[in-house]
């Protein structure tokens, strides 16, 4: 496997008699940040939930030289993280034990760790059910971190994440890839993409567009066919360019104004 | 039909407001916009002073009447109306409002029409549908009693370009040809300051008051003051005049394009 960490080979899924996916591969190397764009209903909560190990399934799918099968299915869940929904805000249990002590006795630097990062130390004590939206949403991603997974994969649009909470998580993605955990995350917003180092655009269930995530957004015809606007920075940056006024793609307004007025 | 604010004060937090939002598109952003639209959904009163809707005082007597003038879209349908067909979740709504007419079938086929959906949704249950065919179906649903005033929650949050196009185009349709006080509640300054003509802020603060949208998004000192997002479009444009360019706020990239090719 050597740089990659999780392989998925010849994917193929269907539901209800559909074909929903059919020779899909992807792979994600250590400490990546990949996010999954696409029109609505194109297939993003079922492919993160596909990679994940969610539904059982007959293709190869790999994270850390683990393939997935009945045998292994123990391990690799121990190395893959998900958090695709609000299903468990109804959890009477304390926030702590909700989290695992299990991982808390086993590493308890890592764990320390996670719960700082996210900035849920007086959570601990509270119930599950008596947490905010956001504050549910810190909680289960630390649930699956606290594991130290080598992946984890997210569904931004099943969780009601405030703007507010988004950015912040966004600083964090950096911190975690240094600490080997790649992170996967499908959005119905372009705008997410941005702090991704690589994008994949779906559409109908193959993928359209794959590659870094500046380079993706250079195929604006594409995506705009495909269903997808354009966040601000990138179209102003790529108008701009066909103007021979910019160079390149620019994420920040700042950054964007200095170049054009020195 | 006009909402009327009368030095409206509830807790600390939102102090003597006093406006009047007349039919226009109106924003509301801000910590407490719950708060003000529970008001003027009377599921909350406020502790001093008074709200009209249409002339009607909002109280507990008046509620029946005033609600059978206020359609409200929230952001998401809940989950336990996804095994629902269209059809019942419609029928199960006008109950819960006291709405009686004969004729209701008619009147599905009529509000699924005006939202762009054909009647062979109406047997199709929720969790079948798409986003963008949700949003446009909740939307049939709360304009199925032909309110005044229409409420909408987020309502292009998490849409895709096309079906993004649909709803706005819904809500330009119901304001121009329908003359309904529209009210998008949302978090994003960027979408408020593209889509409406007016605008509230309602952080803790300071009083909760109404804007033009053109004079509000424009004025950073003000944006910054109640803590709202200045929009990208307003963000460039700023900077690049505090740099000697000379642009003109545009609510549309391609305009902003256009001023920056003669600037540069």
């Amino acid at each position: 496997m050597n740089d990659y960490v999780f392989i998925a080979n010849n994917l193929c899924f269907s539901q209800n008699g559909e074909s929903i996916f059919e020779n899909f591969n992807i792979s994600i190397k250590h400490g990546e940040i990949v996010s999954i764009i696409g029109a609505n209903k194109c297939g993003k909560s079922t492919l993160i939930k596909l990679l994940s190990g969610f539904y059982p399934t007959e293709n190869k799918i790999a994270v850390s030289n683990i393939v997935l099968n009945e045998k292994s299915k123990e391990g690799f869940y121990k190395k893959v993280g998900l958090v695709c929904n609000e299903n468990n805000r109804e959890n009477h249990a304390l926030v702590g034990d909700y989290i695992s002590s299990d991982a808390k006795r086993k590493n308890n630097n890592f764990y320390r760790k996670i719960i700082e990062m996210f900035g849920i130390q007086e959570l601990l004590k509270q119930r599950v059910n008596t947490l905010g939206v956001d504050d549910f949403i810190r909680v289960e991603m630390c649930k699956n971190l606290v594991k130290k997974p080598n992946v984890l994969f997210i569904d931004y649009t099943n969780i009601h994440m405030s703007q507010a909470l988004k950015k912040q998580i966004s600083f964090l993605y950096e911190l975690l890839a240094k600490e080997d955990i790649a992170i996967v995350f499908a959005t119905n917003d372009p705008t997410d993409a941005l702090i991704a180092d690589t994008t994949y655009v779906i559409h109908k269930g193959v993928i359209a567009l794959a590659g870094k995530t500046k380079d993706v957004f250079r195929q604006d015809s594409l995506l705009l066919k495909l269903g997808i606007e354009l966040p601000f920075e990138v179209d102003l940056s790529l108008k701009l360019g066909m103007y021979g006024l910019l160079d390149d793609i620019y994420y920040d307004i700042d950054e964007l104004v200095n170049k054009l007025w020195k | 039909m006009e909402i009327k604010f009368e030095n409206v004060g509830y807790k600390s937090n939102l102090s003597y407001a006093s406006f009047v939002i007349g039919p226009s598109i109106t924003g509301i952003i801000g910590k407490n916009k719950e708060v003000v639209v529970d008001m003027i959904l009377s599921t909350l009163y406020p502790m001093v002073g008074s709200i009209y809707i249409g002339n009607v005082l909002s109280c507990d007597e008046n509620k029946d009447k005033i609600l059978k003038n206020v359609g409200f879209v929230r952001q998401e349908i809940s989950k336990d109306f996804l095994e629902y067909s269209v059809m019942h979740h419609i029928a199960r709504t006008l109950d819960q409002s006291n709405y009686m007419n004969n004729s209701i079938t008619t009147r599905m086929k009529d509000a699924l029409k005006m939202v762009g959906l054909d009647e062979s949704y109406l047997t199709r249950k929720i969790k079948t549908l798409s986003s963008g065919e949700t949003k446009l179906m909740m939307m049939a649903t709360a304009l199925i009693t032909n309110p005044k005033i229409l409420i909408l929650e987020e309502p292009v949050l998490n849409l895709d370009l096309s079906n993004k196009k649909k709803v706005l185009k819904l809500i330009r349709l119901l304001r121009e040809k329908y003359h309904k006080t529209i009210l998008l509640v949302s978090e994003d300054s960027n979408f408020l300051y593209q889509y409406t003509d007016y605008v509230l802020f309602t952080d803790d603060c300071n009083a909760i008051k109404l804007y033009r949208s053109e004079e509000a998004f424009l004025n950073i000192d003000l944006l910054l003051s109640h803590d709202v997002e200045i929009p990208k479009l307003v963000k460039f444009t700023y900077k690049a005049n505090q740099k000697g360019a000379k642009l003109h706020y545009h609510k549309d990239i391609r305009d902003l394009i256009k001023d920056i090719y003669k600037h540069v």
